[in-house]
This record gives C-alpha cells, sequence and structure tokens, in this order.
C-alpha cells in the first residue's frame, strides 16, 4: 500500500485514526496491528521475514544485556543473520549474475523477489542492537514492542531510517496534544501534495524526455536529455521528501517524534553539505555505524579514503543491486575527496551552488539507469553526441506546456517556502490584526487544499510508485 | 522574537481544531463515498474503457499481494464521480504551463531506415503475442506516440520499424498461401493524417518516416497478397475532410477514397457517395481530445458525416460471449456523449459481426480483419457482396484461415492503420490469426 493511494487514505488512514484516538487503552497493540496488515498489503509471506527478523534481533539483545562477556559474539552473530538475509534477497541474484557472466555458470539463476522495505527494516534494526551493544539503550523486553518499532507503518517500507533510541521512550511513554495533531496533519498534506501533484507530474515529463530504449535516447534531443534528467532530479528529492514528511506528519498524529530526513539539499554549496541535506538518517547511519567504527578520519589519510571507499562503496550498493548504483555510489566518492583534498574551499560562492547542483543532476543521471548501454547513450546525448540535435518541438512542448509546475517544484525544493511561512508567522506577532487572522486563515486554509489537489490528481493517475520502495 | 498574546494563542487553537476538523471530515466524506459501491462506475467515458473490476480471490495472488494492490486500484479506479474529478484535474493541468498553437507531445519511437528493396527481411523469430489487455494497450502507445499539434487540430507520427514490417507481411502472406485458390488477400494500409495532410516540410519537422514510402515497401514485398492503392489519391484530395481534428480515425470520405479504389480493383461500380443514406452526428471530440484536453479543440469540434449501405442498415454482432446482438451499420448516436461520435459504424470494435445483403443472394462474401480504422469502410462494401464478416483482431478469437474456409469467402480484406503495425506485438498478433 502506498500513502498516496485513496484506499490508504479513505480506508487505512481514516479507520487507525479513529480506532487509535477512540482505544486509549490498547493503541501500541492497535498501531501494531494496522502496521502489520500494512505491509501485508504488499504480500503476505514477507511478513514473516520481518518478524523473523525482529524476533533474532530482539533475542540478541537480550542476550547481549544478560550475558555482557559474551555480548560481541551475540552481536556479530546478529549481524551475520541480519546481514545475511539481506544479502540473500537483496544481493544474490546480482552476485550470481555476475559470476554467470564470468564464468557462464550456474546457468540458471533464480529469481528472487525484493521483499518490500527490507533495507529500511533491517537497517533499523541494526541500529537498535548496536545501540544495546553499546549500552545508548536498554534492550527491549516485550517482543511485540520491538515489532511496532520495526513494522511501524509510518516508516517501515520507505524510511527515514528511525532510530530505536528516538522512539524508544515514546512507545511506552507518548502524548498527543492538539498541536501534535495539527502539525502532523499540516505535515501530512504537504508530503502527500508534494507526491501527488508535484512529484508524479515531473516523473511524467521525466518519462518523456528519457523513454526507455537506447535507441529511443538516442534520438532524443541534448535539451531534452538535460531537461529530463533535471525533472528526475526534481521527482526524485520531491518523491523521497514526501515519503518522509507524510512518515513524520503521521508519527506525530499519534505523538512519534521521527528526526528529519531532509534539509533541502538542492540548496547545498558542495557535495559533502549535500550529504549532509540528504537522506539524512542514511548518511548518518553509515557515518555511526560504519565510518566512525572503521576510525573515521582520525586515523591516517590512507585509512580515512579506505574509510570513505568503504562507506560511498556500501551507500551505493544499500541503494541497489546493481552496477549503476555501486557507480553512483563511487561517484561521489570521487567528488568528496576531491573536495576534502583537492579543491578544498577554493570554488566560490554561488559557483559552488552550481557546481553542486551539475554534480548531483550527472549523479541522478547514473542512478536512473540501472542499463549501462541507456547510461551511455545519455551520457552521450547529453554533450551533444547523440542524433536528436540540440533541441526537438517535443522537448520545446514539455517544457512550455509544464512551465509553472517545473518552476513551482523548483521552488520547493527550496526553502523559499518555509521562509515566507515564518515571515507571516512574524508579521502575525506584530499585533497587527490583518496579519494574524491572514495568517491563520491561510494555514487553516492550507491543509483541505492540499487534499482536495491531491485527490484530484490521485483518482485517475495510474503512476504513483515511491521511487524509495525498490530500496 | 515577540509571542502571540495569550487571546491570539487561544484564537490559534480554535484555528487548528478546525483544521483537525477539515482534515478528518474529508477522509470521513472520502470513506462515506468510498462505501456507496452500487454508485462505482464501472466504465470511464472520459477514458473510453472498461474500469478494473474487483479482483478475484486467489491463494497466490493473496501471498504475493496482488490482490491486495488489485482491491487498491479497483478502488481508486471505480471511484464514485471519477470522471467528473478527472475532468476537473485535467482543466487543472492546462493551468501547468503556457499552450501554443505548435505542440509535439511524446516521442516517437526510432525509426528504421525504409529498404529501397526488400530482399533483406528481419522477420521476429517466434513471435509471442501478448494478452488481450497488453495488444490493447500497445495499439493505445501506438496511436499517441509523437502527436503534433497545430491550431487545435493533432497529427499522429509514423515511424518504421522492419522488423515489425517483415512479420506483417510474412505473416499475410502465409495467409494468402494458405488460402490461394479459395480467397483472394488485400491488404488496406491506412496512412497518418499527418503523412497525408501536412506538407514535407513540416513532416520532416516531427521526424519520422515517410508514410508513402512505407506502404511501398509493404507493396512491393507482396507476392500472393494484393494492395489496395490510397496513399496518392489522399493526397491528391488533402484539402477534403479525410481525418477528424479531435480524433486519431479517418472520416468516413477518406475511406470512400479506399472504397473507390478498391471498386476500381474489383471491377465493382462503386456507389456514389451521395446516393447513400446520411447521417451527420455532431459535436464530436475523440481520441485526441481526450488526451489533450486542449480548450482550442473543443472550441472547433469535429462532425462525423456517416453513410450506410444502400441495401441493408441491419447487422449483428458478438457481444464478447458468443451471443449476437442485433444492431445499426450505422447506429444514431446523436443522443450519446460528444466522444462517441465515431461508435456510429457498425458497433464499434467488436470481435465478429455479420451483415446479411438482402438484395444479393449469390454466396459472395467479404471477411474484414480490422482495427477501429477499418470501421467506417466496411458500409461501402454490403452493397457488393451476398455476406460481410469483421473481425477486431485485438479481440477475435477466430483463426482467419479457417473461417474463410469454412465459409468459402471470396475476399479477405486485413486492413490496418500503418503506425499500429508499426509495432511488433501487433504484427506478431497476425501470425496466430493468419
Amino acid at each position: 500500500m502506498v500513502f498516496s493511494s485513496l484506499f490508504f487514505l479513505f480506508v487505512f488512514l481514516i479507520c487507525n485514526l479513529i480506532v487509535y484516538f477512540f482505544n486509549v487503552k490498547y493503541r501500541n497493540i492497535i498501531l501494531l496491528a494496522f502496521s502489520l496488515i500494512f505491509y501485508s498489503w504488499g504480500g503476505p509471506r514477507y511478513l514473516i521475514l520481518l518478524i523473523g527478523d525482529t524476533f533474532i534481533s530482539w533475542i540478541f539483545a537480550l542476550l547481549m544485556e544478560k550475558y555482557p562477556k559474551y555480548k560481541k559474539i551475540f552481536l556479530i552473530l546478529d549481524l551475520v543473520f541480519m546481514l545475511s538475509v539481506l544479502g540473500i534477497f537483496k544481493y544474490l541474484g546480482f552476485i550470481l549474475t555476475n559470476i554467470q557472466h564470468i564464468f557462464h555458470v550456474p546457468k540458471e539463476i533464480v529469481q528472487i523477489v525484493l521483499p518490500i522495505g527490507i533495507s529500511f527494516y533491517t537497517f533499523q534494526l541494526i541500529s537498535y542492537d548496536v545501540d544495546v551493544y553499546k549500552e545508548k539503550v536498554k534492550a527491549q523486553p516485550v517482543f511485540w514492542k520491538l515489532l511496532l518499532y520495526s513494522s511501524l507503518f509510518h516508516q517501515c517500507i520507505a524510511g527515514p531510517i528511525v532510530r530505536y533510541e528516538t522512539v524508544a521512550n515514546e512507545i511506552d511513554h507518548r502524548k498527543v496534544n492538539l498541536n501534535d495533531v495539527y502539525y502532523g496533519i499540516r505535515r501530512f498534506s504537504i508530503g502527500l501534495a508534494k507526491k501527488a501533484v508535484l512529484a508524479n507530474s515531473c516523473a511524467s515529463i521525466a518519462d518523456t524526455l528519457l523513454p526507455s530504449g537506447t535507441q529511443a535516447l538516442h534520438a532524443q534531443s541534448t535539451l531534452g536529455l538535460w531537461a529530463g534528467v533535471i525533472m528526475y532530479t526534481l521527482q526524485i528529492y520531491l518523491d523521497f521528501s514526501a515519503y518522509s514528511d507524510m512518515a513524520i506528519g503521521m508519527g506525530r498524529m499519534v505523538g512519534f517524534h521521527y528526526l528529519e530526513n531532509f534539509n533541502y539539499p538542492y540548496v547545498a554549496c558542495s557535495v559533502q553539505d549535500f550529504w549532509r541535506r540528504w537522506h539524512i538518517s542514511l548518511s548518518t547511519f553509515f557515518r555511526d555505524y560504519v565510518y566512525i567504527p572503521l576510525g573515521g578520519n582520525r586515523v591516517s589519510k590512507r585509512k580515512t579514503i579506505r574509510n570513505l571507499a568503504i562507506v560511498w562503496f556500501l551507500t551505493g550498493l544499500w541503494h541497489g543491486a546493481s552496477w549503476n548504483y555501486i557507480f553512483w555510489g563511487l561517484y561521489y566518492l570521487a567528488f568528496l575527496l576531491m573536495e576534502r583534498y583537492v579543491y578544498k574551499d577554493k570554488i566560490k560562492k554561488g559557483w559552488s551552488h552550481i557546481y553542486t547542483l551539475l554534480v548531483v543532476v550527472v549523479g541522478w543521471t547514473i542512478f536512473r539507469f540501472e542499463n549501462l548501454s541507456e547510461l551511455k547513450t545519455v551520457l552521450c546525448g547529453m554533450i551533444g553526441i547523440n542524433t536528436g540535435g540540440f533541441v526537438n518541438l517535443a522537448c520545446i512542448t514539455q517544457l512550455k506546456t509544464n512551465l509553472f509546475l517545473i518552476l513551482f517544484s523548483m521552488i520547493a525544493c527550496t526553502n523559499l517556502g518555509n521562509m515566507m511561512h515564518n515571515a507571516l508567522t512574524h508579521l502575525s506577532k506584530t499585533g497587527n490584526q490583518f496579519f494574524f487572522y491572514f495568517y491563520n486563515i491561510i494555514d487553516t486554509l492550507t491543509v483541505p487544499v492540499l487534499l482536495f489537489l491531491s485527490f484530484l490528481a490521485l483518482i485517475g493517475n495510474n503512476y504513483n510508485p515511491f521511487l524509495y520502495f525498490q530500496f | 522574537m515577540k509571542k502571540w498574546t495569550k487571546v491570539q494563542r487561544q484564537k490559534i487553537q480554535i484555528f487548528r481544531l478546525i483544521t483537525v476538523g477539515i482534515f478528518i471530515l474529508f477522509l470521513s466524506i472520502g470513506f462515506m463515498l468510498g462505501n456507496i459501491w452500487f454508485l462505482r462506475p464501472d466504465k470511464s467515458e472520459v477514458e473510453k474503457r472498461e474500469l478494473t473490476s474487483f479482483p478475484t480471490f486467489t491463494f497466490s495472488t493473496f501471498m504475493d499481494g496482488t490482490y491486495f494492490s488489485d482491491i487498491s486500484t479497483w478502488y481508486s479506479d471505480t471511484f464514485v464521480g471519477r470522471d467528473t474529478f478527472i475532468a476537473m484535474n485535467q482543466s487543472l493541468k492546462q493551468k501547468y504551463g503556457i499552450h501554443s498553437g505548435e505542440m509535439m507531445v511524446g516521442t516517437l519511437t526510432q525509426s528504421d531506415e525504409i529498404p529501397e528493396d526488400s530482399s533483406q527481411k528481419k522477420i521476429k523469430k517466434d513471435p509471442v503475442v501478448p494478452d488481450q489487455n497488453t495488444l490493447q494497450a500497445e495499439v493505445t502507445d501506438k496511436i499517441m506516440e509523437g502527436l503534433y499539434i497545430e491550431d487545435g487540430a493533432a497529427y499522429g507520427g509514423y515511424s518504421f520499424s522492419q522488423e515489425a514490417a517483415d512479420t506483417y507481411i510474412d505473416a499475410l502472406e502465409k495467409g494468402a498461401e494458405k488460402l490461394d485458390g479459395i480467397t483472394n488477400v488485400y491488404s488496406l494500409l491506412i496512412p497518418n493524417n499527418s503523412g497525408v495532410i501536412l506538407d514535407d516540410e513540416t513532416c520532416a519537422k516531427l521526424g519520422g518516416s515517410n508514410q508513402g514510402q512505407a506502404i511501398e515497401y509493404y507493396f512491393n514485398s507482396y507476392d500472393k497478397v494484393t494492395g489496395i492503392e490510397i496513399y496518392d489519391t489522399l493526397k491528391k484530395h488533402n484539402d477534403e475532410y479525410l481525418y477528424f481534428r479531435t480524433d486519431h480515425h479517418w472520416t468516413q470520405q477518406g475511406a470512400y477514397y479506399a472504397y473507390k479504389s478498391y471498386c476500381k480493383l474489383k471491377g465493382f461500380k462503386a456507389e456514389k457517395i451521395s446516393d447513400l443514406p446520411s447521417y451527420t452526428f455532431t459535436p464530436f471530440l475523440g481520441t485526441y481530445y481526450n488526451e489533450l484536453q486542449l480548450p482550442e479543440m473543443a472550441a472547433n469540434p469535429d462532425t462525423v458525416y456517416a453513410y450506410a449501405p444502400k441495401s441493408t442498415n441491419d447487422m449483428l454482432y458478438d457481444d464478447g460471449s458468443g451471443n449476437l446482438i442485433p444492431w445499426k451499420v450505422i447506429q444514431d448516436v446523436s443522443t450519446w456523449n460528444e466522444g462517441s461520435g465515431y461508435y456510429c459504424f457498425v458497433a464499434g470494435d467488436k470481435p465478429y459481426a455479420e451483415i446479411d445483403n438482402p438484395e444479393i443472394e449469390d454466396g459472395t462474401s467479404c471477411v474484414v480483419i480490422k482495427e477501429s480504422y477499418g470501421n467506417c469502410f466496411i458500409p461501402f462494401l454490403v452493397d457488393h457482396y451476398d455476406k460481410v464478416y469483421y473481425m477486431d483482431f485485438r479481440y477475435t478469437n477466430y483463426n482467419i484461415v479457417d473461417f474463410c474456409k469454412e465459409h468459402n469467402v471470396t475476399d479477405l480484406i486485413v486492413e490496418n492503420n500503418i503506425q499500429i503495425i508499426g509495432s511488433g506485438d501487433v504484427a506478431s498478433r497476425f501470425y496466430e490469426l493468419l
């Protein structure tokens, strides 16, 4: 089930909220039941895996706490199990394909379906076990409460990767007031509109400008390819951040305070800055559970480079079992190393934004095309090696007929909207009655307007997948 | 930073309470609308398709989640008032940017070069035919790819695929070989409006392939199949109303030139169009309008001029379950909605239909295997045969060769739009049928 579907809105969410708020005593049980139904919607057979992973994680955490002498062994066993499951379901096919390519064995490769959200909940459970090992959090004695943490439908299948320590206390002791519900609803509505109206429209333009097949891409104009990858750049942020907005919003409605996952990444002034702002829960996971344990940057230059290389190889691999994701990770490694050791702060402000955006846009190009031949065609086409010329009427038409949407989507990727809202909030506090009421009326109308626009966009839209579901 | 006063904070709480109330109300209204089962539509007038039906439960679809995802799709696809909401959304989308007189929507598939001679064949090996829904979707995609819009009229592009062409030619030739001495096989290839109406300079700007050259390639490759020449004739008359502006089909005036060309081949005396019983259906806003929703199209809609056979206007069609339903060759659709004008011809796209001419009892018959372009061509044939049968290649279960043999059919006309048979899947389907 996806958040941006009528079934989710008009059946699942409303039922969840009504049952949840009319029952004070069993709220966690209700959340768990709804979360398991939500997860089962993508195929009940994968539920066994989620429950099994959680059970193993729960057992080992308890063992680590009970037998501190052997906690390292328990942690290693736990990590081996969790990563093996992830490896089998996500990477085995990829590994075997590569072996087959080189050694021509095995003859047939079994197609393993990727269980939805496995990358997200595996990382959540790993963070839980490592934090128990480091004694940062106490092991959860009640299994179903840990299952609630790992399966919570707000974030289980597409993040953000919520650390156990963030919600440990709130699982048992959370309070909700009117402001929480209001902020949650507002955030959810913004996320829904971002996805249903903006991200889906950007996706449609990107798909038109970047048709599938090497021949079709070769025939696209240079401007068409650039416009296509820029639209994809907008799509991927609006899509993924929308999901996080909705997750954070729904969490807030019931008293959970998930950490932010994005901080306007496209206004970054360096690649390093971009990664501080993009998918924060993933980059901090790799920082805290891989980079720092390896020694981080408090080691020799050679080892720092090695540590960074491991982190960025894993970052690429986490996104998908395909070479383009690995190249994508290593591509960022190259720029991060250059920023660190070659040009440091030499790029002037202003130019640094352009440089960062250029790196990011080309990065998303690598990310989009799993087919390396298509990737090569697009990259060549972007520098003019194509048969479609510089510009064609189809590209101009796409850009003209979606001009305002594109501009609005670009603005939605910046903090301009937030700044305007803050300015209005400030004005409403000046004592001027007009601004006070204006601010409140605008705020009150925002939710129904966004919901209605999203509803209209969703009702006849067949294109609605969340990009990050595949991870 | 200043703070709100206590009174202001109280007022803000009221505003926030209102927001929460609106949210709950919105979801509740949606919940209630979603539960009015008897008001759920089963077909869409806007999209001209049957809507998704509630999925059938099976253990495997339950376990892999497709049963649930199908429920979600059904829920959204058949939501109460969906056509109204879709129309609202489409008019909203018009505000997304600037619309000018000249536009290009979608990208044409990369085309192959049209070979000078047909000796180097690229026939698809072991052609696999997709299921009916996929085939239908493929046809729709072909129709809508690379549309050029100028002054409220849309023009379909064309891209030549040698593999698709050779596969199609081979399928027809094999069919003709099996029917040798029993049934004459004719090929009617209908160009898109761009090839007939637009000048060469504009066509070149759109990219794609030359339709005249492509049709020539098909016809030159035939051995036992006879091509019905219409391209040059249509080009010569391109100042007439041969194609709709808001729909991808040709008009019956365009089909009339194909009929005249066919009569010449057969030695029939063609009826004068002015002598045929005629009908007018207006306004007509067709498939291009549905796809593009351009106000300039709505402001200048098409008109369907339909001509019925002299001999009879009665026919029977198969409703898909084997039941033969009585209908009209030209059905009065004046009370139908404005997107239905082209449905007036021979009951639309049916798996099978037959028209019995009461004025001829000589046992002559003709089978037309076609897609929707053939619908307005078929009425002209009725006056020349004892029986006319037609099958839509997407939906029929008949093997055409067997059918022709069983019914001792005189002539078989395979009618197709040139762009639609540019699809390898469509071309493969003819292997199955012939």
